[in-house]
């Protein structure tokens, strides 16, 4: 069943269909609240609060954009709402794990690609979180700038201010670090 | 790997970082949503929409026309002087209050 038949569906009354929809994007949705969160300790937790959301936000779906973009920005606003809550750092031990880029490298050139990827998330996660956020749907699913506008509900030229000052400010970060 | 990284590096990795652990929240999600009833807004009839526009636009018409075309009535504003004076002579605060009425009254 498509996406928008199956909100039809839940809005004429069947909601045990919005289990599929929950199915549907649960793992999407987690991957992008984690790159928002920058730690996998609420992940899950938000994800929840990203359906409940939906659910009362169903109602007011148009059927004019995607359903995913719809999904998207409610998750957002929700890490968003969160992270304002939270206003905490991102604790050293949640760093994301990257899958292997290095077959090849010995242990030692290992431990300093880890080092590396680590600190650059370090600069990632001191950006201004409406910079992260664009540049995070910027890297994220490949999304346009029209798409990053949609979900931020925010104007074109903001998109493309934010991701802008976001490069810029991630290269003085990178510029000011010790690299090994 | 001794030179600085660059910022499409960083994006590069922040594209790779992915949740690598399952996520499975169906369950917990269904349990609150089948608690809360779905509050689907029901559509007025588009009759009805245009009725309720026209009666609020006429009667905003109507109110702004009334307020610029009235004029208060000399004896309205008689009575007003009358009250204030009264009010100067029947109150512990006279002083002010004698005043502005005397100024007032002397002003005619």
């Amino acid at each position: 069943m498509e996406d928008e038949e199956l909100i039809q569906e839940v809005l004429n009354g069947n909601t045990r269909l919005y289990a599929q929809i929950v199915d549907r994007y649960q793992q999407v949705v987690a991957n992008l609240c984690y790159k928002l969160c920058g730690n996998k300790v609420d992940v899950e937790e938000v994800t929840q609060q990203v359906f409940c959301s939906l659910y009362t936000a169903l109602p007011r779906f148009r059927f004019q954009s995607k359903l995913s973009t719809f999904i998207y920005r409610i998750t957002v606003n929700v890490v968003s709402k969160q992270l304002k809550l939270q206003r905490r750092a991102v604790p050293q031990s949640q760093l994301p794990n990257l899958p292997d880029q290095g077959h090849n490298d010995t242990a030692e050139q290992q431990i300093v690609r880890g080092e590396r990827d680590a600190m650059l998330h370090r600069c990632i996660n001191q950006l201004k979180p409406e910079q992260r956020t664009a540049l995070v749907l910027y890297s994220f699913d490949e999304f346009s700038y029209k798409e990053i506008a949609d979900i931020m509900q925010v104007s074109l030229a903001k998109v493309e201010t934010l991701i802008f000052r976001a490069r810029k400010n991630l290269k003085v970060m990178i510029e000011n670090n010790n690299w090994k | 790997m001794n030179q600085k990284p660059t910022v499409e590096e960083a994006i590069a990795l922040m594209g790779r970082t992915t949740y690598d652990r399952p996520v499975n929240v169906t369950d917990a999600v269904m349990q609150q949503v089948e608690r809360q009833p779905l509050l689907v807004p029901r559509k007025h009839p588009l009759w009805q929409r245009w009725t309720v526009a026209a009666s609020v636009a006429v009667l905003l018409s109507a109110g702004t026309v009334a307020f610029f075309t009235s004029k208060p009535s000399d004896s309205s504003i008689d009575a007003i002087f009358t009250d204030v004076y009264e009010y100067s002579y029947n109150t512990d605060d006279a002083t002010i209050c004698d005043e502005m009425a005397m100024a007032s009254f002397w002003s005619e």
